[in-house]
């Protein structure tokens, strides 16, 4: 088994379409298996998606002098010539199963993902794949993983690092507003929390990076920490000063910041939150479910600091996959912020089960769905019992509530509010008339339609 | 010191006999009266302080005069780096036996050690047999628990030790560092029997070696970033040629995105058939969490190959909040410290589990009293090292409950 299989230019595509058009004319048979990694919703197929699935298909290949071919579009094509009717090699045989359970945590409906046709009977199915892929040999997306090779990653974390550092950070930040959706009839739309955080796009461009923060997961939690160190003090020095950033603001809904259990436990927050005690404001902290993983022990204790100190502590990036391997429930946070996915949407198998079972235990009251960009993820997260939401589409309902309550909306479009609601500078806020109710911790009252 | 002398030293200890030979040896030499002279040297007291690599160096240089002398053997009495050592001859060589023991005296003395025992001894058997035995049993007492693995010491690596380290990493002969350790089963009779091995970088002489004033695991996050540079390490390794052929059931230690790497895919096709199913591949928690399709996809992959799998590095608090049932690995390394000591039930089935790190009989006492048959450690190093052959591990008499997983298909 070796590295994963490169575009050939379209050589292997037309290799198949020759293959076909010859088991058409002479009816030899032969067993195609097409492994449709194409088909996969991003962010898949990974490399190492297609790597693992080419070295098993070539492999077959070379135990029953087949061939594989390596479709650019990303897909997969194993060739077995002389197999007959239902017969087969059973490793073969075994291979459609096995890819679909590998791919299923990546892809809705993993059995879909492998057609296997036999020749010449199914003749018809593979000309009309391989002609399609003839005449469009499109090229793979090349995944993140594959932009960012190891040995480059640390250098990309220091300059990130470094930016972070830099002069004028505020113009890196991005804050999200969770909201509360209330029942009822008009379902009003009450903000919650606001979460400031630096911005990976905007990172990377003011260090002059393509991108890679999140090539590695692990130098990224390192990156975290540096951030949200450099983010405490930020915030420690725009105390009193009004603003998205000030988290001592009257109106505004509690400010939320990420933290390591280290600077969670640290003087530096202690001082903060207790300032903002003084001002009569909540702050927030959010912990990130592998922080906490990290030191279960350390979590507990500094969960319990928190709770002593009034401060909501809130357990992040929990996913529908780490809620079925982690007891989440069992952190015992205030809040649990699910991350959004469209697998949620449509779960299958174990993963499913596990899943709904954690969120039981967590309990519906205390989900934040998070990336709630969309109406389908509103609509799932309703149809659990979820009333907390942080996203894009949450940003838009509670842009729509403002434009809803302010005199001078007019003018306004809803793009424009929700940027400038999510803007951490007075430039990206600086065209709102009516610049408080951007931090307005309540809905306003709507006001009456203006004669025209 | 030159190169010259890390050669021989490798060489040396390639050639070693281990502790239960030197038992027979002595068994022997009572029994038929056989004259033999002993130089026991003995490191593991010492502080670490006093046993840097280039002390070990020049002890071993000490003792290499005595290997020339009639019949000489020499015995490892453990596999640790800091190993205690026994030089066996028949007679003379009493000019080279002076001088290595004022080599070795002057060495320790210089290096402020003050301890009561000598750190070498010479003596005779068969007459002082039972002196003899008695030091190798207080050689091989246990020693204090073994420090906390996340109870680091030192500077903590940055970004750009870490990138220095890796580069170094790149160019060391890392079969140096290479270190063995059995994982046992206990039977109700309180014999431990190996089941296998696990390989293992030791991390303190990497440490020691390649970046002496850090501490590689005091920054969590890189470290475990560096982790992925020990595993292509030690699957080049494991691939070299002829390194496998008489290996038996075994188990590393690997990141997701190693089993998912060339080198990993590399070091599965050329595995020898016997081997197929007797791997055992410890993944660390974190690992799991931080990129979970990943981690599912490279299980799934493992167990169509016939791995085994399980999640190492688990503390008594992460056994809470981590069920071994929702990950479907087959079993669980949990690492020995006094608060586990302070658990009373077990969260998971406990013939899933390996009580590893045990270094005191309250260790194996606490495991035993709950139903741990699995342990790994110093005091598992007692009673028979005969390497196990691969089909043993296949037909599991001596492992109680060890789960199969998945019915893997074959590929």
């Amino acid at each position: 088994m070796s590295e994963q299989p490169a575009p050939s230019g379209g050589e292997h595509e037309q290799a198949l379409l020759d293959m076909a058009r010859r088991a058409s004319r002479q009816g030899t048979p032969a067993l195609v298996l097409v492994l449709r990694l194409s088909a996969m919703p991003p962010p898949a197929p990974r490399p190492h998606h297609r790597r693992i699935a080419g070295a098993m298909l070539r492999e077959v290949a070379q135990h029953h002098a087949g061939q594989m071919l390596a479709m650019g579009c990303g897909d997969l094509v194993l060739i077995l010539p002389g197999v007959q009717g239902a017969s087969g090699p059973q490793d073969a045989a075994l291979l459609p199963e096995i890819f679909a359970r590998l791919v299923r945590a990546d892809a809705p409906d993993s059995e879909r993902i492998v057609s296997v046709w036999r020749l010449p009977e199914a003749v018809g199915d593979v000309l009309a794949y391989a002609t399609e892929r003839a005449i469009e040999p499109a090229a793979a997306p090349v995944a993140e993983d594959a932009r960012f090779p190891e040995t480059d990653q640390i250098c990309t974390i220091e300059r990130l690092s470094g930016a972070a550092f830099g002069e004028g950070p505020a113009d890196m930040l991005r804050r999200q507003t969770a909201v509360l959706l209330l029942p009822g009839k008009t379902g009003s739309v009450v903000p919650l929390f606001s979460e400031l955080a630096f911005s990976m796009p905007s990172l990377e461009a003011r260090a002059g990076l393509p991108g890679g923060a999140r090539a590695d997961p692990f130098l990224f939690r390192w990156l975290a920490g540096r951030l949200d160190q450099r983010l405490l003090g930020i915030i420690g020095d725009s105390l009193g000063e009004g603003g998205p950033l000030d988290a001592t603001l009257r109106d505004a809904p509690p400010l939320h910041l990420n933290m390591s259990l280290q600077t969670a436990a640290s003087s530096v927050f202690e001082r903060l939150a207790e300032q903002c005690r003084a001002a009569g404001k909540g702050v927030g902290v959010e912990i990130a479910l592998i922080e906490a993983c990290g030191d279960p022990r350390r979590y507990h204790v500094v969960r319990d600091r928190l709770a002593a100190s009034g401060v909501c502590l809130v357990l992040d990036n929990v996913s529908h996959l780490t809620a079925g391997l982690a007891d989440v429930g069992g952190f015992a946070a205030d809040l649990v912020k699910l991350d959004w996915s469209p697998r949620m949407a449509a779960p299958s198998g174990a993963e499913a089960a596990l899943f709904e079972a954690a969120l039981d235990r967590i309990g519906a009251g205390r989900v934040v769905l998070n990336h709630a960009d969309t109406e389908t993820a509103i609509r799932w997260g309703l149809g659990r019992g979820i009333r907390r939401y942080q996203g894009r589409h949450a940003e838009a309902m509670l842009a729509a509530s403002r434009m809803a309550g302010c005199p001078w909306s007019g003018g306004c479009e809803l793009r424009q509010c929700l940027e400038r609601g999510t803007a951490t500078t007075p430039a990206a806020r600086q065209f709102c008339r009516n610049p408080d109710l951007l931090d307005r911790a309540a809905p306003p009252a709507a006001v009456e339609a203006r004669a025209a | 010191m030159s190169a010259v002398h890390g050669t021989a030293e490798h060489a040396l200890a390639q050639g070693a006999e281990d502790a239960d030979a030197l038992l027979r040896l002595i068994r022997e030499s009572q029994a038929a009266g056989i004259s033999r002279n002993v130089l026991l040297v003995r490191l593991s007291p010492l502080p670490s302080s006093m046993t840097r690599p280039h002390h070990v160096r020049l002890v071993w240089s000490a003792v290499e005069p005595l290997l020339r002398a009639d019949r000489a053997r020499l015995f490892r009495l453990s596999d640790e780096r800091v190993a205690d050592l026994a030089v066996v001859w028949r007679g003379g060589a009493e000019q080279a036996l002076a001088h290595c023991l004022l080599v070795l005296e002057r060495l320790f003395t210089d290096s402020g050690w003050s301890g009561t025992s000598p750190v070498a001894e010479a003596m005779l058997l068969p007459g002082e047999a039972d002196r003899l035995l008695a030091a190798i049993a207080s050689a091989s007492a246990p020693p204090a628990a073994d420090p906390e693995p996340d109870d680091p010491q030192g500077l903590a690596l940055d970004t750009v030790a870490l990138a220095t380290l890796e580069a170094r990493l790149a160019r060391a002969d890392m079969s140096r560092f290479a270190r063995r350790r059995d994982v046992c089963a206990l039977d109700p009779r309180g014999r431990f029997a190996p089941q296998w091995e696990r390989r293992y970088f030791s991390l303190t002489e990497i440490g020691e070696t390649l970046i002496p004033d850090r501490s590689l695991r005091a920054d969590p996050w890189l470290f475990r970033r560096l982790t992925r540079t020990f595993d292509a390490r030690m699957l080049a390794l494991l691939s070299a040629r002829g390194e496998l052929d008489d290996a038996g059931p075994f188990s590393i230690s690997l990141n997701v995105a190693s089993i998912l790497s060339p080198a990993f895919l590399h070091f599965d096709a050329n595995l020898p058939n016997p081997l197929r199913g007797a791997i055992l591949l410890e993944l660390h928690p974190a690992d799991m969490l931080a990129d979970p399709s990943a981690f599912l996809f490279a299980r799934d992959f493992a167990r169509a190959r016939h791995y085994r799998l399980g999640l190492h590095g688990v503390s008594a608090d992460l056994l809470e909040v981590l069920p071994l049932s929702s990950s479907g690995l087959d079993l669980l390394l949990l690492r020995w410290s006094a608060a586990l000591g302070r658990v009373e039930r077990l969260a998971s089935d406990p013939s899933l589990i390996v009580l590893d790190g045990v270094s005191t009989d309250e260790a194996i006492g606490w495991g035993r009293a709950r139903g741990i048959a699995l342990f790994c450690g110093r005091l598992a190093l007692r009673g028979a090292r005969a390497p196990l052959s691969a089909s043993a591990w296949q037909n599991p008499a001596g492992l109680r409950g060890l789960a199969l997983g998945e019915a893997a298909a074959p590929t």
